[in-house]
């Protein structure tokens, strides 16, 4: 019975650890201007992030060691500074955009504006990191990012004609007035949303810091192989309302008020205190993530003593570091910089700097010297190889495209 | 300066007009060109106006509660009056395309004072009277949608 509460509360997490302000606004934007054109990204997304975990995971379990710190002995000190520089700026450009994420959901349930938020979210955010149980903090956001079902639900509450979605999601089509470059800046943009790189990096150092081990092999795979997929199908629904009840009236999404409308229309107050409840919890838990992914891969590269569990005097310069880029972040924020802006440039960037990531965890799940027998078989490289092309791709035309398309104007 | 440093300063110059280049806004250089910008700003009050109708609607009906339509109306009102703004700061290439500048922004004026008058029920929780505070968008989104129809092709 522990062992099922185990693994559900893993799953939890994963689901939470997709669902974050990147992938509300992204989905819902999509959704809105392309329709179900774009779900075949956030089925290769899935795909990719589950193996990518696993691969992560594996690693961590069969070393007892995270993907940052290995990448340093294995590839070099340039490498991996390289890799550490581009990382920890998505990771600190990520929680900017999480902060105003949870800020603007307040707004959303008591119209004050976001920005009176946004200190009272960074100090929420510091005391859980401080004073408050980790894990029973995590176990509670994962539970109450479950009301984001709300948005699965309303597909079915509004009635659609599943023939034509179903059509709409299998022949994507640039649509008429878009051009190509435009269409695809927006499908690296969601790949951006649904691989983010602290993703990999949280799960990694969970696995270390639970001293999960080669035992524990079935507990990653059944986190990543469930949790990813189930959030990829909330990811389907914010997508799916959005083509239901906004691209109809050619509503594009600009705010995250848009994106809540379909299931207010849907099932009114009780709708909308759902989607709230779900949009907290989620961008909230990724919020503690992103804090966390900064100072940790900055924790693994130097040695420093890291861990989320660990009293904070005992790792006071991991700490330190997730402290001050939550602080920063937060100054960011008050400029009054749009936050939807940030959070599209957060996931872009996340995107074309995804090589970084994947390109290490692939080289050293390769590695015998580290991980034995339990290094990548035909299928975990197949895959492997296959996202890697997929993402380098992404990473060489993400730049042109950000420019020729004018950030998707 | 050395070479190495030039090439620093270039290279820094080059990434800031990146960063600026999709905030700039230039004048229109043609009819064709006025026209499209036109049809683009009709196209982006369009989607503010009809947040705001189903947003309207949604209140009526007592589905949505008073602070969040209270914050749609006014990210709406705000978008409103920044594709008013964003237009009418575009010089116009001649004397047709003066004349069409005329007729488009009185129409996305109107839109926007329309919203206004929207977000000003939503704030004084006056939610059951917004459908009729919104029935001249119903008017307005036709004209809205016709404007559109100038894009070239």
């Amino acid at each position: 019975m522990k062992k099922i509460a185990t693994l559900a509360l893993g799953v939890l997490t994963a689901i939470g650890g997709f669902m974050d302000i990147g992938d509300l606004v992204t989905d819902a934007l999509i959704g809105a201007r392309y329709g179900l054109g774009m779900v075949w990204v956030t089925v290769v997304a899935v795909v990719g992030i589950t193996v990518y975990s696993e691969m992560a995971g594996r690693v961590a379990a069969a070393t007892g060691r995270t993907t940052f710190d290995l990448i340093r002995e294995r590839m070099g000190a340039q490498f991996a500074l390289v890799n550490l520089a581009g990382s920890y700026a998505v990771n600190a450009l990520t929680v900017v955009a999480e902060l105003c994420g949870v800020a603007l959901a307040f707004e959303l349930a008591t119209s004050v504006h976001y920005l009176l938020w946004v200190p009272l979210v960074a100090f929420l955010a510091f005391m859980v990191l401080w004073k408050m149980p980790f894990e029973q903090m995590e176990r509670l956001y994962g539970v109450l990012g479950l009301a984001l079902f709300v948005f699965v639900v309303a597909v079915w509450h509004l009635g659609p004609d599943w023939g034509q979605m179903l059509h709409d999601a299998t022949h994507p089509a640039v649509p008429q007035g878009d051009g190509r470059p435009t269409y695809f800046f927006y499908a690296i943009a969601m790949l951006g949303a649904q691989m983010t790189p602290y993703e990999v990096f949280f799960f990694s150092s969970g696995v270390v810091e639970h001293k999960w081990t080669k035992d524990d092999l079935s507990t990653i795979r059944v986190n990543t192989m469930i949790g990813y997929p189930i959030g990829g199908i909330l990811a389907i629904g914010i997508q799916a309302v959005a083509y239901l009840e906004l691209k109809p009236r050619g509503i594009q999404v600009e705010h995250l008020s848009q994106t809540v409308l379909p299931v207010v229309s849907a099932f009114g107050k009780i709708g909308l205190a759902f989607a709230i409840v779900g949009i907290v919890a989620a961008t909230f838990g990724s919020l503690l993530e992103t804090m966390l992914s900064a100072g940790y891969t900055v924790a693994h590269h130097f040695g420093w003593r890291w861990g989320k569990l660990e009293p904070p005097v005992a790792a006071a310069k991991f700490f330190t570091l997730s402290i001050v880029t939550l602080l920063t972040a937060a100054g960011i924020a008050l400029t009054t910089i749009d936050p939807i802006k940030i959070t599209i440039y957060a996931v872009y960037l996340g995107a074309a700097t995804l090589p970084l990531t994947y390109i290490p965890i692939l080289v050293i799940a390769n590695d015998r010297r580290y991980l034995g027998e339990l290094s990548n078989g035909r299928l975990a490289n197949f895959f492997g190889v296959l996202y890697l092309v997929v993402v380098t791709i992404v990473g060489i035309a993400a730049l042109p495209l950000l420019i020729a398309t004018k950030a998707g104007l | 300066m050395g070479r190495s440093t030039r090439a620093r300063v270039s290279a820094w110059a080059a990434a800031v007009l990146l960063v600026l280049a999709p905030a700039c806004v230039g004048p229109s250089r043609s009819d064709r060109d006025y026209r499209r910008k036109a049809a683009e700003s009709a196209q982006a009050m369009v989607s503010t106006v009809e947040t705001a109708r189903l947003a309207a609607e949604v209140a009526a009906d007592g589905r949505g509660a008073p602070p969040y339509i209270a914050v749609v109306m006014r990210e709406s009102e705000t978008a409103a009056q920044s594709i008013v703004t964003s237009f009418s700061v575009v010089q116009p290439p001649s004397e047709s395309a003066r004349r069409l500048r005329r007729e488009v922004l009185t129409v996305l004026e109107q839109a926007s004072s329309s919203i206004g008058e929207l977000r000003i029920a939503a704030y004084r929780a006056e939610l059951e009277t917004m459908p009729e505070v919104s029935k001249p968008l119903d008017d307005l989104v036709g004209k809205l949608r016709r404007v559109m129809d100038l894009a070239p092709t």
